[in-house]
């Protein structure tokens, strides 16, 4: 079973993360910002990582160039949840895989997930 | 100091005015002749050093008081200058002349002062004292030099008072656009959360009844309408900001159009939509960006004409091949007047103010974006009848 971890500063959004992803068969932490994320990584070893960008007080894409620089695993991949559809070039820049606008339908997201947990989605 | 006369010392004919002032007041306190020159001469050296050096110089004539007397005083004051100062000996005849003379430094300024104590028989009350402001005060020009420099002093005030209206109105304006952009971002967030919880409704394992199901798609029709006002309120903040980004594609539009299709006929359930097709050509958008741009010529469309009127999309290429896209509907039509404002910011014409929803972006959003691809939107109407909405884009060669 594929282990996914989440960070949102936001709860309830979380709670959706988990309700989604959970009845999509996956196995799901979510934990809300601020949170040691390195630790969390650590320890759960996520298969993908949700986190979104728009955090109170901190820039999630520093949170993201953090984790992608502390991950052995240069394949595990980084979605990236954002409102602002400007930010999408920037976002590899800091190690992203892929962003998600919000609000999103639900079907979109499971379809992102899905696919960049597939051995064959191409990294970026 | 009670100043009766002030003046700028910025070049050689503030001079002359000096003396004239210095004159004036030494005369009308009926001091004797001597004493005028004295206190004129003492002035004019003061002046000319002070407009040789420096163009910050400025000049007050008064009276000051000291228990039951008076004297007669100039103050100049000018802004000291790091490594240069006028020395006591360039002031030699006003030291020799006057008894009272003062030259110190205070605060960034230099001030020099000279005094002449009024003899007593020159008995000063407060009603003589009054006479000489206003004499002063309303005094006109005494040349016409004086006469510029005063118009010059009015519309440098004008123009202070105005700058500083600009800055604040730009300080509003900066704040203003700042708290569109953070509210949007956050009204972003419960909506997620909205349409999330909705959708798992609607695709939940456990069936709701067909009532639940419409409600639950009632809700989800809405806050799609909620995203679309929160995305204009960030559209229309960055535009202001200039802002606005594009990500432009080559695109064949026929397809584009048909690709879109699905979203368009979904704008307009209770009307009969036609898509007629010229031929195509390539353009270079922003796929997301022109969307907008549908969804809201589409859903005006609908929105000010009746459930089961017809509304027609079509392409058609120029002669110059650049593509024209009409949407045209049999609605309630706009005035001649509301024809030059409709691509305003916030405009909503009267007549729909009251009976439509809406907050006058949609049509703005969507000039800027089409301008910004280099095209043009316009609009040809009759009230009553209905309106065509156009807009073009450069092709970029037939496909």
């Amino acid at each position: 079973m594929k282990r996914i971890l989440c960070v949102d500063d936001d709860q309830e959004i979380l709670d959706i993360y988990e309700i989604i992803l959970l009845s999509e068969g996956y196995s799901v932490k979510t934990s809300i910002f601020p949170v040691d994320i390195l630790q969390l990584i650590l320890e759960f070893e996520p298969d993908l990582i949700i986190l979104d960008i728009n955090m109170n007080e901190i820039n999630g894409l520093e949170v993201c160039r953090e984790v992608r620089s502390y991950i052995s695993n240069e394949h595990t991949p980084v979605i990236m949840i954002s409102s602002d559809e400007s930010i999408h070039t920037a976002v590899c820049d800091f190690g992203a895989t892929a962003i998600i606008l919000k609000p999103f339908q639900i079907d979109h997201l499971t379809e992102t997930v899905k696919y960049h947990l597939s051995p064959s989605a191409t990294v970026s | 100091m009670l100043e009766l006369i002030t003046l700028t010392l910025e070049n050689e004919m503030d001079l002359v005015l000096a003396q004239k002032k210095a004159s004036k007041l030494s005369e009308i306190l009926k001091l004797s002749l001597s004493t005028q020159a004295t206190f004129v001469t003492a002035i004019a050296e003061l002046c000319r050093v002070v407009i040789d050096f420096t163009d910050t110089g400025v000049l007050s004539l008064g009276l000051v008081q000291k228990s039951n007397r008076y004297s007669l005083s100039g103050i100049i004051q000018y802004d000291s200058v790091k490594g240069s100062t006028i020395s006591d000996e360039s002031f030699f005849y006003a030291k020799k002349l006057v008894p009272l003379f003062q030259n110190y430094e205070l605060a960034d300024k230099v001030i020099i002062e000279i005094g002449i104590n009024l003899p007593r028989s020159i008995s000063l009350d407060q009603v003589k004292i009054k006479f000489l402001k206003d004499y002063f005060d309303t005094e006109p020009p005494i040349s016409a030099y004086e006469e510029v420099k005063r118009k010059n002093l009015e519309l440098f005030l004008i123009a202070e008072t105005k700058d500083a209206q600009l800055r604040q109105s730009k300080y509003i304006d900066e704040k203003r656009n700042e708290f569109i952009s953070i509210a949007s971002h956050e009204l972003k967030t419960p909506i997620t959360i909205i349409k999330a919880y909705t959708q798992l409704a609607l695709m939940g394992k456990e069936a709701c009844s067909e009532q639940v199901r419409d409600f639950l798609l009632k809700i989800d029709a809405q806050s799609t309408k909620l995203r679309n006002l929160v995305q204009q309120l960030l559209d229309t903040s960055k535009i202001e900001n200039g802002r606005l980004e594009y990500n432009y594609e080559e695109v064949d539009f026929n397809s584009f159009i048909q690709e879109a299709s699905f979203l368009l006929t979904h704008l307009l359930p209770k009307h009969e939509l036609t898509v007629e097709l010229g031929a195509s050509v390539m353009v270079k958008l922003d796929r997301e960006r022109m969307d907008q741009v549908f969804t809201n010529l589409i859903s005006n469309a609908g929105k000010y004409s009746r459930a089961g009127s017809k509304v027609v999309l079509r392409t058609a290429i120029c002669k110059k091949g650049n593509l024209t896209v009409s949407v045209a509907d049999e609605g309630i039509g706009m005035s001649e007047e509301s024809i030059e404002k409709i691509f305003q910011k916030f405009h909503r014409d009267k007549q729909v103010v009251n009976g439509y929803s809406g907050l006058g972006m949609g049509l703005y959003i969507a000039s800027e974006i089409i301008n910004d691809h280099g095209g043009k939107i316009w609009v040809e109407s009759t009230k009553d009848v209905g309106s065509t909405f156009f807009f073009s884009l450069p092709g970029m060669g037939v496909c």
